[in-house]
Formats: structure tokens, sequence, C-alpha cells
């Protein structure tokens, strides 16, 4: 049996009050159950999303190392590796969010192709081969897919976050706050009763002494 | 932008692929990642991509949750990739975990 809520009187006036408050309390937990359903679905959509990603991610760089490798086995590590100096630029990445339910997701967006024409990569052709050509596509690649990526782990992350709490407040109005306002509400209710009943009896009392009086 | 945080060989491999901000570490170096990652946090990066092997340093990982707790935007992501050795097994499964939080069971 869930305790009462201390330092209630009572009164017909807190009794009111109470079941202003328990309806209340009673549609919020609604609306949040039906919030928590919705998020939850939400999020376990992304999760499979974020699965597929990941390994895609994987698949790549996978396939992007190899390359590395065998260009290194070509050229020497050193050699990669100057090579790989003369290659950076900046690459321009817009972001922006949207809201999934009040979460607040990532948007992240490449305003511009990332896989660059082998000229534009700035290495010479002399002192490069293919093979670091293909490495040089291949980490494009993986880039593309990692910017994904990035967005739907955040977007996994932040769901999470939103699914926890709201499955708390959810838990606390069911088994909290609401039981806590039924029991209050009856003990009100059994009081304002008993007092009616001890009324009662006490007016009966005084009748029948009133009565003996006077006869 | 685009910030690595990874191996020598990480990092000439995603030069090649133009990123620009490349920070090579060996393994060893788990002080210095944490103090790359909190100058990066600071600054205008979107993306932080990591070693999983650097990001699986004890400090590496506290200073990332840090991180990722304090953060106000979206902004930064740090998003752990595998190094040339492959995918490492993981301990934990960080979306496993979420998911068994979130929905109170285990998905797959």
């Amino acid at each position: 049996m869930p305790e009462i809520i201390e330092g209630v009187s009572p009164t017909r006036m807190e009794l009111l009050w109470l079941r202003r408050r328990e309806r209340l309390a009673e549609k919020g937990h609604d609306l949040l159950r039906e919030k928590r359903d919705a998020l939850i679905a939400e999020f376990l959509d992304v999760v499979s999303e974020v699965r597929d990603a990941r390994k895609e991610v994987e698949d790549k760089l996978k396939e992007a190392f190899d390359y590395l490798i065998l260009a290194q086995a070509q050229l020497g590590v050193e050699e990669v590796r100057q090579l790989s100096l003369m290659t950076i630029h900046e690459i321009p990445l817009d972001f922006s969010s949207r809201s999934i339910m009040g979460v607040s997701v990532p948007i992240l967006e490449l305003p511009g192709e990332l896989a660059r024409k082998v000229t534009e990569r700035g290495y010479g052709f002399i002192d490069s081969s293919a093979a670091v050509d293909r490495c040089a596509k291949s980490f494009e690649e993986a880039l593309v897919k990692i910017i994904k990526l990035a967005e739907l782990e955040e977007a996994v992350r932040n769901l999470a976050g939103e699914v926890e709490k709201t499955k708390r407040r959810v838990n606390a109005l069911e088994y909290v706050l609401i039981p806590r306002l039924k029991t209050t509400r009856k003990y009100i209710q059994m009081r304002l009763e008993e007092m009616e009943r001890e009324n009662f009896t006490r007016l009966k009392k005084i009748k029948v002494m009133l009565e003996r009086r006077k006869g | 932008m685009i910030a690595i945080i990874g191996d020598p060989d990480t990092a000439a491999g995603f030069r090649l692929g133009g990123v620009k901000e490349v920070y090579e570490y060996s393994p060893e170096g788990g002080e210095d990642v944490a103090r790359v990652l909190d100058k990066l946090a600071k600054g205008e990066v979107a993306i932080i991509i990591v070693n999983e092997r650097l990001a699986a340093d004890a400090r590496t990982r506290e200073k990332i949750r840090e991180i990722n707790t304090k953060k106000k935007g979206v902004i930064p992501i740090i998003i752990e990739v595998p190094d040339k050795e492959g995918p490492m097994k993981k301990e934990i499964d960080e979306i496993g975990q979420l998911i068994k939080r979130a929905v109170g069971i285990a998905v797959k």
C-alpha cells in the first residue's frame, strides 16, 4: 500500500484539489506513455540502420586499408606518408539538426562531392602509383560512409537518452505519484465519512439529552 | 570539419582521403589523445574520428564520455573506427547497451 502524501488535512477542499491532481497525473501519464512508445519505435528503426551503416564502414575501411598496405608495399611507408601530406585539403561539412519528438538529432551534409578526380588530389603521377589512387579513392568513399554513420550513432545516443528519461517519468507517475494520490484521496474520503458518522451520533445524543431535560 | 586521431597508417590513409586535421598517435600515447580530444572539442570540429584501439585506452574512453556528456549542441560527434587490423572485439557493445537500457531487453 503506497503511503499517503504528508501534510494533507482531511478537508473537502483538499479532496477536490487531490481529485484534480489525480486527473491531471493520469492524463500526463497517458501522454507520456504514448511519447515513450513512439520514441521506442523510432529508436529501433534507427538502431537497425546503425548496425547496417557500421558494417558498411567496417567493410569499406578494410578495403581501404588493403589498398593502403599495397601502396605502402610498392612505394614504401615513408613515400606514402609524403604523398598523403600533399593531398590534404579542407572538407566542407554542413551540419544542422532536426527534431524527433523533441530530441535533437544531427544532420551532416557534404555540400560538394567528396570524391575527387585523380588530377585534383594534388600528388604527382610520376612518384605515385595506381595503388595510391585506389587507396585515396577508397578512403574518400569510407569517409562518406563514416559521416553517415556518425550522424546515425549520434541520433541513437540522443534517442536512447530521451527514451530512458521518458520511461523514468512514466514509471514515476504510474508507480509512485498516482498510487499516492489515490491512497491519499481514499484516506481523506474515509476521514470525512468517519467525521460525518461521529457528528451523526453526537447529534443523536444531544437530541436524547434535550428530550430528557424537557421531560 | 572532420578530424582524425589515429595510428600512422590510419593517419596516412585518411590524409590521402583528403582530411586536413590529422593527428598521429601510437597506442601508447593515451594522455596525448585525451589532450587532443579536449582541444578539438573546444573548436569547430563536427566529427572526430578516433581509432578503436586508441579509444580503448581507459583515459581516452573517460575523456570521450566526458565530452559527450558535457557538449551542448550536436557537435562534436566522436566516432570510433577500426584500424588496419580490422574491427576490435569489443568488451562493451555500446549500441547494444543503449538498447538494453532504453527498451529493457536486448534486441538483435
